[in-house]
């Protein structure tokens, strides 16, 4: 009964986290000489790894967002989501007290695209809380303990 | 719990494998590819030499086997700037965002921030390829003026100078500035 009913909320939260992770990689994976701009732009990698990084990450969002969606190999989903998350999180921060005023690159790559900002800094905080949700609850000790 | 974190990350190097093969071969096949390293032009600022990347599809890169090591853009201090403002016909260009340019700018300038530009390079509209270029930014520690002023190399302009003082050392020189949304 309670169990299931945290069963339910995990099966929301996996589905809407996968189908974010998958739509927002799509644009990057189509216009990959925009999303280099974007990481570019952050001013925080070296521009020998920006695309290679470009090339990657939007890849990586994926199988993310395939492994939450299908249920197979959840903590790692969870935790390679979760890592991701804290990243972006930083990123965009850093991005605020440097003062850039830069596209964030978070979901779209629209050229209204939405800036960097605290807006941003709380939506992947949310991403991030449920990632630790799933990474917590399926942590294989908690499996083989049943 | 040692046999946990042994199973996430040998899943977690078994993804990685993956989605690095997947990004590879996708970005070969794709037409959108980009280059596995941005192509760049090495730049001198403040007598430091610099690359800076030219974020390009890789089928429509200019410079496309070799990377630029000739110097296509150069620096330019305040007392030629100067000199260019008076002597007239040069075009300055404000790279940084439109409020910025509100406040104040170099008078004549017109406003391109470099963002946009990014996003649309037709923003640069039917400027004279021959044109004497000068692009500028806040000054000090900003990039964009550099950025800018390769970028406009690259896609054709003879003669591009970027003015690394900028809007501070401008306006501390006490030179004319125009505030509001005419250049």
């Amino acid at each position: 009964m309670n169990s299931k009913f945290w069963e339910w909320i995990e099966f929301v939260i996996r589905l809407a986290l996968g189908f974010l992770f998958i739509y927002a990689a799509i644009d990057k994976i189509i216009q990959p000489e925009k999303f280099a701009v974007v990481i570019y732009n952050y001013r925080v990698l070296p521009f020998e790894f920006v695309n290679i990084v470009a090339i990657i990450v939007p890849w990586l969002e994926v199988a993310i967002g395939i492994t939450l969606i299908l249920g197979i190999w959840l903590e790692t989903a969870a935790f390679l989501l979760s890592v991701l998350s804290i990243g972006f999180i930083m990123l965009i921060i850093s991005a605020i007290a440097r003062g850039l005023n830069i596209e964030c690159g978070c979901f779209t790559l629209s050229e209204s695209g939405s800036l960097v900002s605290w807006k941003r800094v709380i939506e992947d905080i949310l991403i991030l809380a449920g990632g630790l949700f799933i990474f917590f609850r399926h942590l294989p000790e908690k499996q083989s303990a049943k | 719990m040692k046999q946990t974190v042994k199973i996430i990350l040998l899943r977690c190097l078994w993804i990685g494998l993956g989605v690095l093969a997947m990004g590879l071969i996708f970005n070969w096949l794709s037409p959108s590819g980009i280059p596995l390293v941005a192509k760049y032009q090495t730049i001198i600022v403040q007598g430091e030499s610099q690359k800076i990347p030219l974020f390009m599809k890789r089928r429509t890169a200019t410079s496309q086997d070799t990377d630029r090591e000739v110097q296509l853009v150069s620096e330019i201090d305040t007392e030629k700037a100067r000199r260019f403002f008076s002597e007239g016909g040069a075009v300055f260009i404000d790279t940084r965002d439109y409020k910025a340019y509100l406040d104040g700018h170099i008078a004549g300038a017109v406003s391109i921030p470099f963002g946009e530009f990014q996003n649309d390079p037709d923003l640069i509209g039917d400027l004279d390829r021959n044109a004497r270029i000068i692009t500028y930014c806040d000054g000090d520690d900003c990039q964009t003026s550099i950025d800018m002023a390769v970028h406009l190399s690259e896609i054709g302009f003879k003669e591009v100078w970027f003015y690394f003082g900028g809007w501070k050392e401008w306006v501390r020189a006490d030179l004319p500035i125009v505030k509001g949304g005419k250049p």
